[in-house]
């Protein structure tokens, strides 16, 4: 109790942000912190059956003494994921810079992309295993065929977008359609198109995790559903925890892209 | 070698200069056709500063596209030396664009060497070329800023900087300094004037501002409202190099009036 009372007497007036209460950061770890302390007591003071929640410690044991599964598990989803994200994000980026680039291209088909994007793809997954099964292939489509709509019409939105003045300027320099290309379009719709990748790659990750539970042999996803039906509790909610760091680890590594934008971009987002 | 070719592969024997023949643009919008330009022809001869002014919406700005290669007239060419202009010919024309054309992903430095970049000259001789361009426009600590760092006045120089870093015969400014307060303008003229008076650039700068026309150039070219024409060229007899107690004459009251009658005249007419 007396760190929690410190850090909140000790942090208003430090440094520029001294109008916060408490430093958001601050907050925010807090938060996950009690969060985190929740699902330990939770279960075990019996607020919840430990067949719905599976207490923290119990939780991670179940993860230890399983290991070989689960880092055969995750080796698989991680495949896939990889694969998939490779498919979504250059196909999507390549047909949103077309798509962008050429209006007539663009009044066919974004209209078209657009829908498609609204559908929930889910439903299509078992024509989809129908057609090539239930091994590794059908989840790095489905996972590529959910990533690749965001990543498309954010990258054609921000291809259409760019600055008309830039490319006026860069004509009167005589570049050519490729640089105009490489020089111009690209680095101006990068915000755009990174933002495009934020979203796409967490819709992939989410493809390649639910057509694992939906139905397959292998992965994190099928390791959830599988252990769910035998009542596994704490193996559901390690294989949930696993989905978490792969999510996270994903958008940190666009974080960092990201990052590279910053100093010409300040605090200027572009959101899908 | 083919770096400094490259970079002055202008003859600069050739004493003929920009001519605009005949030029009229009509442009359709979902409301008719938009006589835009009627029929304007005049020619600028080496080394002079001309200004074009007129009411909004004269075409001015278009003209300016126009002689740069950017934008085709209906009717009629622009000419350098007996060149047809029908394309962008950056080692010849240069366009130095209203408020900021720069890119925001690049600094200063990487902004006034993009054309050289584009032309495919060394990294080092165009870093050289930028940095001496910023240099003279006074911005020699700001090298390396991105261009939402630079204030307004600062972006124009960098934008000027880019516009001679080309070395173009002909330089075309279209309301270069029309974004910037009173003061940041003239001092901008200033550092404009001194610059050609250097290189002795052809430049056509297009501007609102009255004063700003008859204290920077030798001839203003004074059009009238849609469809734009040349109503009168104006010669700016002031004795150069200009400071701003010319401004102060009553000469330079006398020309400035005599452009505002012109315009006000076209407008009503």
């Amino acid at each position: 109790m007396s760190t929690l009372a410190n850090s909140i007497q000790t942090n208003p007036f430090s440094g520029r942000r001294g109008h916060y209460l408490i430093e958001p950061r601050t907050l925010r770890l807090l938060l996950i912190g009690s969060l985190l302390l929740l699902w330990e007591i939770a279960p075990r003071l019996e607020w919840l059956p430990t067949v719905m929640l599976a207490p923290l410690s119990k939780t991670f044991m179940a993860g230890i003494s399983n290991f070989a599964i689960f880092t055969n598990a995750l080796t698989h989803t991680v495949i896939e994921l990889t694969l998939a994200l490779i498919i979504a994000l250059s196909l999507g980026g390549v047909l949103g810079l077309i798509l962008g680039g050429f209006k007539v291209l663009r009044v066919i088909f974004l209209p078209i992309f657009a829908s498609v994007y609204a559908i929930p793809l889910v439903i299509l997954y078992p024509v989809l295993t129908v057609w090539i099964g239930i091994g590794p292939e059908s989840k790095v489509i489905f996972g590529a065929m959910y990533g690749l709509f965001p990543m498309l019409l954010a990258t054609a939105a921000g291809i259409q977008t760019v600055d008309k003045s830039y490319l006026l300027a860069a004509r009167s320099m005589g570049a050519t359609r490729q640089q105009l290309m490489w020089q111009i379009l690209l680095p101006a719709a990068l915000p755009a198109v990174l933002s495009g990748m934020r979203v796409g790659s967490a819709m992939t990750a989410i493809g390649v995790v639910v057509a694992e539970m939906v139905a397959s042999t292998a992965g994190i996803g099928f390791l959830i559903t599988q252990n769910r039906t035998m009542f596994n509790t704490a193996e559901v909610y390690f294989g949930v925890f696993l989905v978490l760091i792969l999510a996270g680890t994903l958008d940190w590594f666009i974080h960092l892209l990201e990052k590279r934008t910053e100093r010409w971009q300040p605090r200027k987002q572009v959101s899908l | 070698m083919k770096q400094n070719t490259s970079l002055n592969a202008l003859p600069t024997t050739n004493s003929a200069s920009l001519t605009v023949e005949h030029i009229t643009q009509k442009f359709h919008t979902t409301s008719g056709e938009i006589h835009a330009i009627d029929d304007v022809s005049f020619s600028i001869a080496d080394g002079k500063f001309i200004g074009i002014v007129g009411p909004s919406g004269c075409g001015k700005s278009s003209l300016l596209l126009m002689m740069a290669g950017l934008l085709k007239p209906t009717i009629g060419r622009v000419l350098i030396g007996s060149i047809p202009v029908v394309a962008p010919i950056p080692e010849e024309i240069g366009v130095v664009f209203q408020e900021s054309s720069l890119l925001p992903w690049k600094t200063a430095r990487e902004n006034v060497e993009f054309p050289l970049k584009l032309r495919g000259v060394s990294q080092l001789e165009r870093e050289k070329v930028a940095i001496d361009m910023l240099t003279l426009v006074g911005l020699q600590d700001f090298i390396h800023r991105y261009p939402h760092e630079l204030s307004g006045g600062m972006k124009q120089r960098v934008s000027v900087a880019r516009g001679f870093c080309q070395d173009s015969r002909v330089l075309l400014m279209d309301e270069p300094f029309a974004a910037l307060d009173e003061q940041t303008r003239m001092t901008l003229g200033d550092e404009l004037l001194a610059l050609w008076e250097k290189n002795k650039k052809t430049v056509v700068f297009v501007t609102h501002s009255l004063t700003e026309a008859v204290y920077l150039c030798d001839e203003v070219l004074v059009m009238g409202p849609r469809p734009g024409r040349v109503l009168h060229r104006l010669v700016i007899d002031l004795p150069r190099p200009r400071s701003f107690k010319v401004m102060a004459t009553e000469r330079f009251g006398q020309l400035r009036n005599e452009i505002w009658d012109l315009i006000r005249i076209g407008a009503d007419s």
